[in-house]
């Protein structure tokens, strides 16, 4: 012991004794209070509370906010929320749940579907809530069920709200659809602003804006009986309806589009080139998304999803074709800009190119060749494949990359639209990268009309026109014009500027020029289109579907109809204002640059 | 004549030592407070039953606790105190470094760091200092003549307080509150003298604003919601509604085993957990309510004899901060659940399912059985 001194046992044991005791007197007066507490709570309320548990059981109801519509750029409805009956059961009120699904399964009939979403709802309902069985049901199904309800404790026939897409298939690439929410939804969604919530945006804008088209939850407290019956309303906190959306497109230039495209494969994207905003966009077959709301049966969505034609695809924004000879004007532009010809500059041309020490002969689309002596411009204007293999590969495959980037090919053009693809812009480093080989020559040689491993969409080309038409002044394209708030403001979409392509650039004349000859000169590629009373600038193109052997013609009549070449046009107009951008791209058949005028027709005209 | 009677027990008790209590004596159990647990850990086991609601493994898992904790406990009554003694400066650093440790290291569960994992088990170090905190504060009054001073005063509060804000920085305001009873208990039964108790009290009271806006806002939202439980009828408000209706639909004699409404059909949350005395409330009613806490009182009333009788500064002081102390985690979990107080994460302590907490409170019941039954081998 180093401590030295000396302890008043006694007095210590008492004084402890003391405390003790009081403490000990004190918890139990505590316990004497929780005892009070209890009698408070059990005795005198009971009353209260033995209400509020048996008879009156309070319980909050979520009411789903209503979908915000979506309109076209004139007011038109183009996705609508209509009522419908829909069955709910709630499943603690069901006395035998399987008995009471059996029958109803035999009063109105149930689908394996039904019943495995209806499974699904059930998991993330709270106590007491309805989980949706069968949506949409008919009156005749309706009455039934109201007649039978004695028979069905818990099953309830409720009204909601059901999407809607008055005009079916034409806006089914751009609206896209709402679907039942899945199993992966459901781990991205906030379960509590969803709770009400039965549908969510599956593809293109209504995807894309689902947080501005979902709205709000609203609360409704309730007093329900023991059989969770609602007795009365207490109180309700409303809902606030998603916000609509107004298009950039115009229903009747969208219609005429699909006109134009009918019996075929193959997609329009047209652009207003100054402030991005989409006038059609159309991809072709297409589908009705109103097939999708209620949920697709096994069977039409097995024939849609079958279909060789691929209608779900939406190959507007995630077709990557060939630009082929659309990008001519492009590779041409970075030519010019970089010194690397002039416009003087001129090559005979035989038919056919040959790289130094080799055999190979990368053949002209004119097998004869286009004469002794071509120069940009008119390589441009008869789309001379010589011309440019020898220019590629004089310039080099950097300089090719360069040109088109800078005109958004090779990554999304951030179109609001969910699902756009980013087609691809090669080169040496990204072919080491995927196929682990060097970067030949000749691969240079065909990328400059556009061939090889270079891909693009109907979306990217559309932008690549529009900026060829604003001389390199770039924004970025939308299809949503504005949005409705809440309190009915309109909230526009901004123009968004992006970095400019080849900006004041003393060539873009020589280009434009050339492109506008390219239909209104006597050699122009199409020079058919010239019949009008306004002035186009575009650019043809053939893309290769199937790759013709050395030394072989490419003769449609003989080539399967699904390996024809596919037939592109990139242009603007008017030529001299541009007011509409295009890009068009038919499948295995030619048309696409008529298809592009009719559009400006339609557009410039109101044809 | 106090001296004289505490000689003249020493010896009936050695007599006592050879004759009556020779077997439970030599076992190192406290049959009394034996029993009494095991009644009470039987009654909380019939109402976990219901209140689990068949939940798979849930009995199971509790009957392992229980097991694996009576025989902690057993094994802890084994060894003398003034062994405990020798260890507790040790084991007191060893705790608040882990609690560091935890602090730097520990694994993220519910939003709090607490947990540690050192690859084979992992455990909360917080719950352990329940045990160390008064035992290292009753050690340093045993070193020191009674009344304490101030000088005492100041020293016993700063071993209470550092492991306090180490656990309520994790956070959890719970175990912190509990281990500040801990040791203030100990320092309370050291004899603190009146004008300190008023001063910490008016202290407390000053602090108390201070003390708000350092809280973690869903420690205010407790506070508030305690306030006014209606105010947020969806969120913190619902488990103090819904608990207050289960218990008071309970009425005298309760609903009956497994016929309890508000638990069955899910309206009370955490019924297993925190909220396991709301279901007994409803499904026992106000009997089940005094009864069970005639059960405790008993072993209250039987550990506070203990303590009474203990010999050493050190063994009484500890015994009695153990015996208030689980006082105190009956208290504040029934009016936690029956919104007297803000919910604060404590469970209904040999009640509740879950782990720790079962562990800590046996281990503490056995160093009590230990002290009880190693008293006349203990000279200090």
């Amino acid at each position: 012991m180093k401590h030295h001194f000396i302890r008043n046992i006694r007095r210590e044991t008492k004084h402890y004794r003391w405390r003790m005791g009081a403490s000990v007197c004190f918890v139990i007066v505590l316990f004497l209070v929780l005892i009070a507490r209890m009698y408070y709570l059990q005795i005198v309320q009971y009353e209260k509370y033995n209400t509020l548990s048996e008879k009156n059981r309070v319980a909050v109801l979520p009411i789903a906010p209503n979908r915000g519509l979506i309109f076209d750029r004139n007011g038109v409805l183009l996705a609508d929320n209509l009522p419908t009956f829909a069955i709910h059961i709630v499943p603690e009120q069901a006395e035998n749940l399987d008995e009471t699904l059996a029958l109803v399964d035999k009063l109105i009939g149930l689908s394996e579907r039904q019943m495995t979403n209806f499974e699904r709802e059930k998991k993330r309902r709270r106590r007491y809530e309805g989980v949706p069985l069968r949506l949409n049901i008919s009156e005749d199904e309706a009455a039934t069920i109201a007649v039978n309800s004695y028979r069905l404790p818990g099953v309830n026939v409720v009204g909601g709200l059901m999407r809607y897409y008055p005009e079916g298939e034409v806006f089914a690439h751009i609206l896209g659809y709402v679907g039942r929410i899945n199993e992966q939804e459901l781990q991205q969604i906030d379960p509590a602003r969803y709770r009400a919530t039965q549908f969510i945006g599956k593809t293109g804008v209504e995807r894309y804006y689902e947080n501005y088209l979902h709205g709000d939850i609203g609360l409704e407290n309730v007093e329900t009986d023991v059989r969770g019956r609602v007795l009365r309303v207490l109180s309700i906190d409303e809902p606030v309806a998603g916000n609509n959306l107004y298009l950039t497109i115009d229903i009747n230039l969208q219609k005429k589009a699909e006109k134009l495209m009918e019996n075929t494969r193959g997609a329009i994207v047209a652009i207003d080139p100054h402030n991005g905003a989409i006038l059609t966009l159309l991809s072709h077959p297409n589908f009705d998304p109103n097939l999708f709301v209620q949920g697709i049966d096994h069977e039409s969505y097995d024939n849609l999803t079958g279909d060789i034609d691929q209608p779900m695809f939406n190959r507007a924004i995630r077709g990557q074709y060939p630009p082929a000879s659309t990008v001519k004007p492009v590779i041409a532009l970075q030519a010019l800009h970089k010194g690397i010809i002039n416009t003087q500059t001129s090559i005979p041309d035989p038919g056919y190119f040959k790289l130094p020490n080799s055999t190979h002969l990368y053949r002209d689309w004119i097998s004869e060749g286009h004469g002794g002596s071509v120069n940009i411009t008119r390589a441009l204007i008869e789309s001379c494949d010589t011309f440019f293999y020898w220019m590629g590969d004089k310039m080099g495959i950097r300089n090719i990359t360069e040109s088109v980037v800078a005109f958004g090919l090779g990554s999304p053009t951030g179109v609001d639209i969910s699902g756009e693809l980013s087609g691809l812009v090669p080169s040496p480093e990204w072919k080491r990268a995927t196929k682990n080989e060097p970067w030949y020559p000749g691969e240079t040689v065909i990328a400059s009309i556009g061939q090889g491993f270079f891909i693009a969409t109907p979306m990217q080309l559309a932008h690549m026109s529009a900026t060829l038409a604003t001389r390199g002044k770039r924004v970025k394209p939308h299809v949503v014009a504005a949005i409705e708030l809440s309190n009915g403001d309109m909230m526009e979409i901004e123009t968004e500027e992006l970095p400019p392509a080849f900006k004041g650039s003393q060539h873009w004349n020589t280009i434009q020029e050339s492109m506008k000859s390219v239909i209104h000169s006597s050699r122009g590629t199409a020079r058919f289109l010239s019949d009008n009373p306004y002035k186009i600038a575009g650019k043809t193109g053939t893309a290769q579907v199937f790759s013709v052997p050395q030394g072989e013609k490419y003769d449609a009549s003989v080539i399967e109809e699904r390996l024809r070449d596919h037939s592109i046009f990139i242009g603007y107009a008017p030529a001299d204002n541009p007011t509409i951008a295009i890009a068009v791209i038919v499948e295995n058949k030619n048309g696409a640059s008529r298809i592009g005028k009719q559009v400006f027709d339609a557009y410039l005209l109101g044809e | 004549m106090a001296i004289l009677h505490s000689g003249r027990n020493r010896e009936t008790n050695s007599n006592s030592l050879q004759k009556r209590a020779s077997l439970w004596q030599r076992l190192h159990i406290d049959p009394l407070l034996l029993l009494s647990l095991l009644i009470l850990m039987g009654a909380g086991l019939f109402v976990l039953v219901s209140a689990g609601n068949q939940a798979a493994g849930m009995l199971d898992r509790q009957l392992i606790r229980f097991g694996v904790a009576l025989l902690g406990m057993l094994v802890v009554a084994q060894i003398p105190p003034r062994y405990y003694k020798m260890a507790v400066p040790v084991l007191f650093l060893l705790g608040t470094l882990l609690l560091v440790m935890v602090l730097m290291f520990g694994d993220v569960g519910g939003g709090a760091q607490r947990w540690l994992d050192l690859k084979i088990i992992r455990f909360q170090p917080s719950e352990i200092m329940k045990l160390v905190v008064p035992m290292m504060v009753a050690y340093y009054f045993s070193k020191r003549p009674l009344p304490c001073t101030f000088k005492d005063v100041i020293i016993s509060s700063v071993i209470v307080i550092i492991p306090v804000l180490l656990v309520a920085k994790q956070p959890d305001l719970g175990t912190a509150l509990l281990i500040a009873a801990s040791g203030l208990f100990v320092l309370f039964l050291a004899g603190l003298p009146w004008r300190y108790i008023i001063g910490m009290l008016v202290a407390a009271m000053i602090a108390a604003p201070a003390l708000w806006l350092v809280m973690h806002n869903y420690q205010k939202k407790r506070v508030l919601t305690l306030l006014n439980p209606e105010s947020d009828p969806l969120g913190a408000g619902y488990h103090i509604i819904q608990s207050k209706i289960a218990i008071g639909s309970g009425g005298l004699w309760g609903k009956g085993w497994f016929k309890g409404t508000q638990s069955h059909l899910e309206f009370l949350p955490e019924r297993s957990t925190d909220f396991i005395f709301a279901v007994l409330a409803e499904e026992f009613g106000l009997v089940g309510v005094i009864v069970l806490l005639s059960l405790y009182s008993l072993i209250i009333l039987r550990a506070a004899t203990i303590s009474m009788q203990a010999q050493s500064t050190f063994t009484r002081l500890l015994a009695g901060s153990i015996t208030l102390t689980f006082g105190i985690y009956i208290i504040i979990n029934i009016g936690m659940v029956s919104g007297l107080f803000p919910v604060v994460g404590i469970p209904l302590p040999l009640v509740s399912y879950g782990g720790t907490s079962i562990v800590t409170l046996l281990l503490g019941f056995g160093i009590l059985m230990s002290i009880s039954t190693h008293r006349q081998l203990v000279s200090d």
